[in-house]
């Protein structure tokens, strides 16, 4: 069975690796997208089933991401979840209105309950 | 014409965008901390899984205190971001009809594996048939989860954490009753104050900042709400949270009067010394636990543990070094940050620093050349050991944006005023202020053929928190404080800092300081 495909736009290759090392490697193959631009492009490519989106890249930010990936008909229906450091109710409301299937602060959750989540918004997508 | 037009949009955009970076000095602070202390989070939640191999108890124990300490920083960086958002911009509610039952089931989860730490057990109650409530949730889940947090935390031993909802004429009622310490007597009119700690609490805990029920009154009230308790030393605390289950219009808070820029300071100053304050000590421990799980004095470790480890003990340094950086940031803005002036030669001030740096530069194979001017140079006013700061800070930055194979070179030359007012003339970015130091200026230049900066954020650099995109791309771990700070102590010796710098070619960096 193909592995399931995810997408993780952020800039801290170490942070990916551990979010790598906490979904099964069975099932899930983590693909690596350091830049916005970068982002949209492997997403149109890939088509992941997921997309985990930071927003504090360089270059273009997050939102302009998200906003890109939802404009787009190859990518408008893949489920991003936003994982930043910032988590401040305007920002949270912003990534939710552009679209955003969840916003999650990093410091709130334990890296298993992030993968639980990716796990979770890939098999609803199935 | 045209030009000119174009010409005043950039300047203007520029302003906006300086102003943006200044006003947001507390969330951006907040990010930087945050920012470590999530990946550490993290690591520290691969290691105790086992996932990457099993560790003895001895280690599992250390782990698990750093775990601790990581917890508590995001804690006060978090309480501490809310508070000053909350006095800098207001509340900007956006309310809807909420399921709290859903809600709270939620929080009650996510607060189960701390209970069962603390050997507390919660139990929930709803009656039947609740109406929704009008409030946002995105402020409110955090004020249910801190008082629930709350009443695990001071619950002692054996501890019952009872929560019901029920409907109460047009409200909602939230009870959330512990059997913990209670709140003494002659305290109870302050709980609800900014930084409040019941003298109970300090001697049974250690963690917590005091915010949680300033900012819980705040919001609720804006919400429509209220917020009671009654308490009992040593016997219970009953909170009860009245929400209300209609459309209400949005509780105007008294709007603090235009901020004005001292107001802001004084904030900033206040955000930045509890945070030092707060954390200076969890990160010591933290480093040291860390060094005894590097040394396997412990136990061994596989390459993928000492992997993690590693990373952890470098984002542990990172927050050491933010922290050092906030405490001398806080200490400029406090007029607290002294300088001693004597006279001294610079060149053998530069000498020492560019001997601390060869082994470094040696690592990525930068050359470093240190051009001695051949005339006989005069002494200049300086404080040695802040001097020594900024040349470090100049020759570090120097060497981090340098690649590898590259050159590092630098040169004193002597300046009067009037060279420094041409100098200031053709720069692009910043200017030179003081030109009036009658015997003249030693200018130190420290060039690089590092990455080089972009116009557009040559303007920037001397902002706090300033990082080059390019920078980020880069695994340079600065704080964007540098720069800032070292312009201040410059400043305060009566000298400037400019430079220049194109891209993918270099940047030369000058200091000016007066002539004795």
């Amino acid at each position: 069975m193909a592995k399931t495909k995810i997408l993780v736009v952020e800039d801290d290759k170490s942070l990916v690796k551990i979010i790598e090392g906490a979904l099964d490697p069975e099932k899930f193959k983590v693909i690596l997208a350091m830049e916005a631009d970068e982002g949209v492009k492997k997403a149109r490519l890939e088509k992941p089933a997921v997309i985990v989106l930071d927003i504090l890249l360089p270059g273009k930010n997050g939102f302009d991401c998200l906003s890109n990936l939802k404009q787009q008909k190859e990518t408008r229906e893949i489920p991003v979840i936003i994982l930043s450091n910032l988590g401040q109710s305007e920002e949270i409301r912003k990534g939710l209105e552009l679209g955003a299937t969840d916003y999650l602060v990093k410091t709130d959750f334990s890296i298993n309950e992030v993968a639980e989540k990716i796990a979770w918004a890939a098999a609803k997508r199935k | 014409m045209k030009k000119l037009k174009k010409e005043e949009k950039n300047k203007r955009e520029q302003t906006i965008r300086l102003e943006d970076i200044k006003s947001d000095f507390i969330t951006v602070a907040s990010h930087q901390l945050r920012t470590p202390i999530s990946a550490i989070r993290w690591s520290l939640d691969t290691l105790l899984s086992g996932q990457v191999g099993d560790l003895l108890e001895k280690q599992k124990e250390i782990v698990r205190e750093a775990y601790q300490n990581n917890n508590f920083m995001v804690k006060v960086v978090g309480d501490l971001l809310r508070v000053s958002r909350l006095e800098e911009k207001g509340l900007d509610l956006v309310p809807r009809f909420t399921d709290t039952e859903k809600l709270i089931e939620k929080l009650i989860v996510k607060h189960k594996t701390f209970a069962k730490a603390s050997n507390c057990l919660i139990t929930f109650a709803a009656e039947p048939g609740l109406p929704k409530v009008y409030i946002d949730p995105l402020y409110l889940e955090p004020v249910i989860s801190a008082l629930i947090d709350n009443a695990i935390r001071y619950s002692r031993k054996k501890g019952k954490v009872k929560i019901d909802l029920k409907k109460s004429r047009k409200y909602l009622l939230i009870r959330i009753k512990d059997n913990g310490i209670g709140i003494p007597e002659n305290q109870k009119h302050l709980i609800f104050s900014k930084f409040f700690r019941g003298v109970n609490a300090i001697k049974t805990q250690t963690e917590g900042l005091g915010l949680n029920l300033y900012l819980a009154k705040k919001i609720i009230e804006a919400s429509g709400g209220k917020i009671r308790f009654i308490s009992q030393e040593d016997k219970r605390t009953i909170f009860f949270i009245y929400l209300p289950a209609y459309k209400t219009d949005l509780v105007k808070l008294p709007q603090e009067k235009k901020e004005r820029p001292e107001d802001t300071l004084k904030k900033e100053r206040e955000f930045v010394s509890i945070t030092v304050h707060e954390l200076k000590e969890p990160l010591g421990t933290t480093k040291w636990s860390l060094e005894m799980l590097k040394s396997q004095k412990s136990g061994k470790l596989n390459k993928e543990q000492l992997e993690l480890i590693n990373q952890i003990y470098r984002g542990n340094e990172r927050l050491l070094v933010l922290v050092r950086d906030l405490l001398n940031l806080a200490k400029l803005q406090q007029g607290k940050f002294e300088i001693e002036p004597q006279i001294i030669k610079l060149e053998e001030a530069i000498d020492d620093v560019i001997n601390g740096f060869q082994a470094k530069a040696r690592e990525k194979n930068i050359k470093i050349q240190w051009q001695k001017n051949k005339l006989k140079l005069p002494q200049a006013i300086a404080d040695p050991n802040r001097i020594a700061q900024v040349i470090t800070n100049l020759i570090s930055n120097a060497i981090k944006y340098t690649p590898r194979n590259g050159k590092v070179s630098l040169s004193l030359d002597q300046k009067t005023g009037e060279n420094l007012k041409r100098i200031s003339n053709t720069l692009l970015a910043g200017r030179i202020n003081f030109t009036d130091n009658k015997k003249g200026y030693l200018v130190l230049a420290v060039k690089d053929t590092g990455i080089g900066i972009s116009p557009e954020e040559q303007n920037k650099l001397f902002t706090r928190f300033f990082r080059s995109k390019k920078v980020l791309n880069s695994d340079s771990e600065g704080t964007g404080l540098g720069l800032y700070i070292t312009k201040s102590i410059v400043n305060l010796h009566r000298g400037d800092i400019w430079f220049t710098s194109k891209l993918s070619k270099g940047s030369t960096f000058y200091i000016s300081l007066p002539i004795a």
